[in-house]
């Protein structure tokens, strides 16, 4: 996605979009919204999640996914409310999410493992 | 008189096309619709019209069309009249 449009939401809706789409961490890692290219590419990786565990035509809110940089500065996925149930049901017991990052545009790939996965 | 459902939808969804041309049934995300500006579909209805979307109406098929959004929006401002 277009790093503008996460620019011009942040610029139109304030604090609404970033209550409404990013978890409270989230926020803190964008510099409380100030880094645009860090919500386009948390909103990309959201949206790469939920379809990596099937989770697209269910009423998801997006705070249900939470992407984070883990201690060693990859990122990492963590799932909450309903988000926990759908993957859980699909077997999955991993995700992992990469972002590329150039100086206008997002891309967002998740891969996500079940169980059968883990015993190939 | 315009009608302000289409007139919030055609200022933040981004379509392709004008809406003029898009029935209440017609599918938003394939006349352009991204699912990031769904969200600001949201975000300007919940402004607009001083209304919270639930989980519940947080999915592909509430902001699919115009006329389900219609219809979402008629009932949560029917929730917060009551």
């Amino acid at each position: 996605m277009d790093v503008g449009d996460a620019r011009a939401s942040l610029a139109r809706y304030g604090t609404l979009y970033l209550r409404r789409v990013f978890t409270k961490g989230e926020i803190a890692d964008s510099k409380d919204g100030r880094d645009a290219r860090w919500l386009a590419a948390c909103f990309a990786a959201k949206e790469a999640t939920l379809k990596s565990i099937g989770a697209t035509s269910e009423p998801i809110d997006l705070r249900f996914v939470e992407i984070r940089p883990d201690a060693s500065g990859e990122l990492a996925v963590r799932l909450s409310g309903t988000c926990v149930e759908i993957a859980e049901r699909a077997g999955i017991v991993r995700i992992s999410v990469s972002v590329a990052v150039t100086h206008e545009v997002v891309a967002a790939i998740a891969v996500a493992q079940t169980t059968d996965d883990e015993r190939e | 008189m315009e009608d302000p459902i289409r007139l919030v939808i055609a200022d933040a969804a981004n379509l392709d096309v004008e809406i003029s041309t898009l029935s209440d049934d017609d599918d938003l995300f394939e006349a352009g619709m991204t699912s990031h500006a769904s969200v600001n579909v949201m975000l300007a209805l919940e402004s607009d019209y001083d209304i919270e979307f639930p989980e519940r109406m947080l999915s592909r098929a509430v902001f699919r069309t115009i006329g389900t959004l219609r219809a979402a929006v008629a009932e949560l401002c029917d929730g917060a009249a009551a």
